[in-house]
């Protein structure tokens, strides 16, 4: 089954991949989309796509927002094979970035960040470690231990030697 | 355009409950170092060095390991001490900036063709510390060996290296330069207050760390020993600095 999908084209002609995710969904997507993740170019390359590639890293929910990305910046890859379908233009895909990274929650934030990791789809990863830099530009040290709920581990004086060492930061 | 198709979709989407419990985790401090510091390496470098005060494993990261880019804003006097590559230092915005210090292990060879560099100092010349023969100090300032580029106004150091260290102790507590030691011979004593450093080799790079305010006073001279000019409209502290001439290396002893 999946054999034959991997060898099944699509109108935009190439092969088609399927991409597992933990829980067990399956992706079906072109080459060209796959292969902006660096990892599964790789494996293009060294031809181990064929029954499918398992991502036991990666939940289905985040890999279908890796999907959903990867498929809206397939547009220069894809444009080669398909001139009458203009690929989405530079705005657009601005315009979904920022909605995509904007909705992004906590814990998914992170989640897609381990995924584009892991898949190394290095322009993702880009956008999702920029947005949780976003999070913490302009807050207190408080205020970032509260929005990412980081557990204050240091002794009174080692946060005082730390304060301390760090002053010039907090001069404005 | 969308050409995914999911195939099987048993398993609903997020239970919503699994999103709460997960929700108060800290999620940030679960991620790999290397992940950490490309966050980091995001910030504006005040901001990135904050996140020292949040957890001791932040401190390990934001202190004594990576941050391929340095973003400043609003620094007056600035040691940097790479320990690896760093890739790009960038000072744009920044015009106050008096003193920047610059120490990677192996300095890139000047390459004459470069329009921009800061001329070296005739009178600075900074020596490795013992032990440590492969660094020395590419202080734009004083080497000349830094690589700086001219931007729409302000500069862009490009010192093609990756990873590094710089001084936090606070700047504007140094005296005049000129009227301190060169070089500070034991390390910051606040150092010692924090945790383990990572095992990129903080702790060599520490060692290595020159006073910053060794850094000499402006005005700086050309190779030829001529006060630089600057723009009339612009102080001499500023970072604008216009030499034509390429330094040779001054890797030369005083």
């Amino acid at each position: 089954m999946a054999a034959a999908a991997a060898e099944a084209t699509t109108d935009g002609g190439g092969k088609m991949i399927i991409l597992i995710s933990a829980d067990g969904k399956r992706f079906e997507v072109t080459e060209a989309v796959a292969s902006q993740s660096q990892l599964i170019s790789n494996m293009i390359e060294d031809d181990c796509t064929e029954n499918g590639v398992r991502l036991p890293n990666v939940d289905g929910d985040i890999l279908t927002m890796v999907v959903d990305y990867c498929n809206m910046h397939a547009g220069d890859a894809a444009a080669a094979g398909d001139t009458m379908k203009a690929s989405s233009t530079e705005e657009e895909l601005k315009k979904f970035d920022a909605e995509l990274v904007q909705a992004l929650e906590n814990p998914v934030l992170f989640k897609l960040i381990l995924a584009a990791n892991f898949l190394n789809i290095k322009s993702l990863l880009d956008m999702t470690c920029q947005r949780v830099a976003d999070m913490m530009s302009g807050k207190t040290p408080e205020q970032m231990r509260e929005t990412f709920s980081i557990e204050n581990d240091f002794t009174p004086e080692e946060e005082a030697a730390i304060r301390q060492e760090n002053a010039w930061a907090f001069d404005d | 355009m969308m050409k995914r198709k999911e195939i099987s979709s048993d398993q609903s989407d997020v239970d919503p409950d699994e999103v709460v419990a997960v929700a108060g985790d800290d999620r940030l401090s679960s991620l790999p170092d290397d992940l950490i510091c490309r966050i980091l390496s995001f910030l504006p470098t005040r901001e990135a060095a904050l996140t020292s005060q949040l957890s001791r494993r932040l401190a390990e990261l934001s202190l004594s390991s990576c941050c391929p880019r340095l973003r400043l804003r609003a620094v007056r006097r600035l040691a940097l001490h790479t320990l690896d590559h760093l890739e790009v230092l960038d000072i744009n915005g920044v015009d106050d900036l008096e003193a920047l210090d610059v120490s990677a292990p192996k300095p890139p060879v000047p390459e004459p063709e470069r329009p921009l560099l800061l001329p070296p100092s005739p009178r600075r010349v900074s020596r490795p510390p013992a032990g440590t023969a492969a660094t020395r100090s590419i202080s734009p300032f004083r080497s000349g060996l830094a690589r700086v580029r001219r931007l729409d106004g302000p500069l862009k150091l490009a010192v093609v290296r990756r990873r590094d260290q710089f001084d936090r102790r606070p700047l504007h507590h140094a005296a005049p330069a000129g009227l301190l030691s060169r070089r500070r011979p034991s390390r910051h004593g606040a150092r010692d207050a924090q945790p383990a450093e990572a095992d990129s080799g903080g702790d060599a790079v520490a060692g290595e760390c020159e006073d910053l305010r060794e850094v000499h006073p402006f005005p700086l001279l050309s190779p030829q020993g001529q006060p630089v000019s600057f723009p009339p409209d612009r102080p001499a502290h500023s970072v604008t600095v216009r030499s034509t001439h390429h330094p040779s290396p001054s890797a030369q002893p005083p």
